[in-house]
């Protein structure tokens, strides 16, 4: 497989719309439910709590930076065990993009399409996440490079309009009212989200001028969180905790607010276009990632073959991996986030288990050396 | 709904063949490529059919569920 095709400023900008996405689209509500107005600080919190865990991930990347992941495990882990782990990983991407699939759906054919069904929605996105896949990753990362600036326009466009309507006098809340466990819950649903970033591991060949990915990752995060606490600062200045967490989709809320000169009423579109696109790079990365990994454990020479198969039961799992919204919300608020850490723990396994292996060789090396 | 997969999967059928035979690949790539595609195919008849079947989130939740509560105490 060709390597070196991702540039440091691609990551950077993929990285921001991949903290921002759904974060911001299907949790902003549940996070304000938990924390209220210690949003901000565990946004933060959580941030820092990620860059660690990201510096250690990178160096796990850095000890075979031209290797993938799936093949030099097994000189970590005796071969079955790494197979298992990487079959394991490869259905938890084709659930993670399945999860987020499915909150569109609900999402387009609550709020817009409600004579539609899910599968229609899910198939037609369905179809351009296998075909983005199939392209490759540097079409992907193309792709976010060029929404980029598009999404940040929108995003600051929005903030702009909503300014006038904001009561800024709620402002004072953000230093007087705290909850230490207000914070510790809502770092802890926070952290996995961000913690995503350990996608790092698995695409690290495909990164040039490596040396600088620490660099890149801690900026995405320090740009990403100030996105994000941006638009959660103005929701809450807006709606007050209260209501924001009984808001399905607050952020659509905040955005039909906004009336500018008393002839654009509506500004829906606006938000559309940010979510549609950031959700599909989402969940065209975890796919990809899904099937990258399918091909590499069988040893295929390429990918492709796979893409539109698996998409098929991408759309299906999205189907019927929930009654109603209503069962959704409950697995991501009562389970997601402790499988989520177990997901996202595998990686320092490896990192501690290779490390013992190296400090053993080393030292039994020394051994024969002195003998 | 049962057509329209049997549809999509014929069209993929053709498309990836074309695309194997193309690139001139082993015998062994047709054989997990289109046993992939076998899987896939019966995962979405089988959705199709039993539309209550248990999904990996509940198996998710009845695994994680307790000790997030554990953890976090019960939220709403």
């Amino acid at each position: 497989m060709k390597t070196a095709q991702i540039s440091q400023n691609q990551l950077l900008l993929f990285l921001i719309l991949y903290f921002y996405s759904t974060l911001i689209g299907f949790a902003a509500g549940h996070l304000i439910h938990l924390s209220q107005y210690d949003s901000v600080i565990v946004l933060w919190i959580s941030g820092l709590v990620v860059w660690v865990y990201a510096y250690f991930t990178i160096k796990l990347a850095n000890r075979r930076p031209n290797e993938f992941f799936v093949h030099y495990g097994k000189e970590i882990f005796p071969y079955w065990i790494h197979i298992l782990v990487m079959g394991f990983y490869s259905l938890s991407f084709l659930h993670s993009s399945a999860f987020v699939l499915r909150e569109y759906e609900d999402f387009i054919v609550q709020t817009y399409l409600s004579e539609t069904p899910n599968w229609a929605v899910g198939g037609i996105l369905g179809m351009v996440v296998a075909i983005t896949a199939r392209l490759g990753i540097k079409t992907l990362f193309r792709t976010a490079q060029g929404l980029f600036f598009l999404i940040l326009i929108a995003d600051l466009s929005n903030s702009i309009f909503i300014g006038k309507e904001l009561k800024w006098d709620r402002w004072m809340a953000f230093i007087t009212n705290h909850s230490g466990h207000g914070i510790f819950t809502g770092s802890y649903t926070v952290i996995p989200f961000l913690g995503e970033i350990f996608i790092l591991v698995f695409i690290f060949p495909y990164l040039t001028q490596k040396s600088k990915t620490l660099k890149s990752v801690s900026w995405a995060i320090v740009l990403g969180i100030l996105l994000i606490t941006v638009n959660l600062v103005f929701l809450l200045l807006l709606f007050g905790p209260n209501l924001t967490n009984h808001l399905t989709y607050p952020m659509l809320e905040m955005v039909r607010y906004i009336r500018i000169a008393d002839f654009i009423e509506n500004l829906d579109p606006f938000l559309i276009s940010i979510w549609s696109t950031t959700v599909y790079l989402k969940i065209s990365i975890m796919f990809y990632l899904s099937v990258l990994i399918l091909a590499q454990i069988f040893r295929l020479k390429d990918h492709r073959p796979l893409t539109f198969s698996l998409a098929a039961a991408m759309v299906a799992l999205s189907l019927q991996m929930s009654g109603g919204t209503a069962a959704l919300t409950s697995y991501y608020t009562k389970s997601w986030a402790t499988y989520a850490y177990f997901v996202e723990g595998i990686p320092i396994v490896y990192l501690l288990m290779d490390t013992l292996k190296r400090f053993i060789k080393k030292r039994s090396a020394k051994k024969e050396e002195i003998s | 709904m049962i057509i329209i997969i049997i549809l999509y999967f014929l069209f993929t059928v053709i498309y990836e063949w074309t695309y194997l035979k193309n690139k001139n690949r082993k015998k062994r790539t047709y054989w997990v490529v289109f046993c992939l595609m076998g899987i896939s195919f019966s995962y979405c008849i089988v959705t199709v059919v039993f539309k209550h079947m248990p999904s990996p989130n509940d198996l998710i939740q009845f695994l994680f569920k307790p000790l997030q509560q554990k953890i976090l105490g019960k939220v709403d």
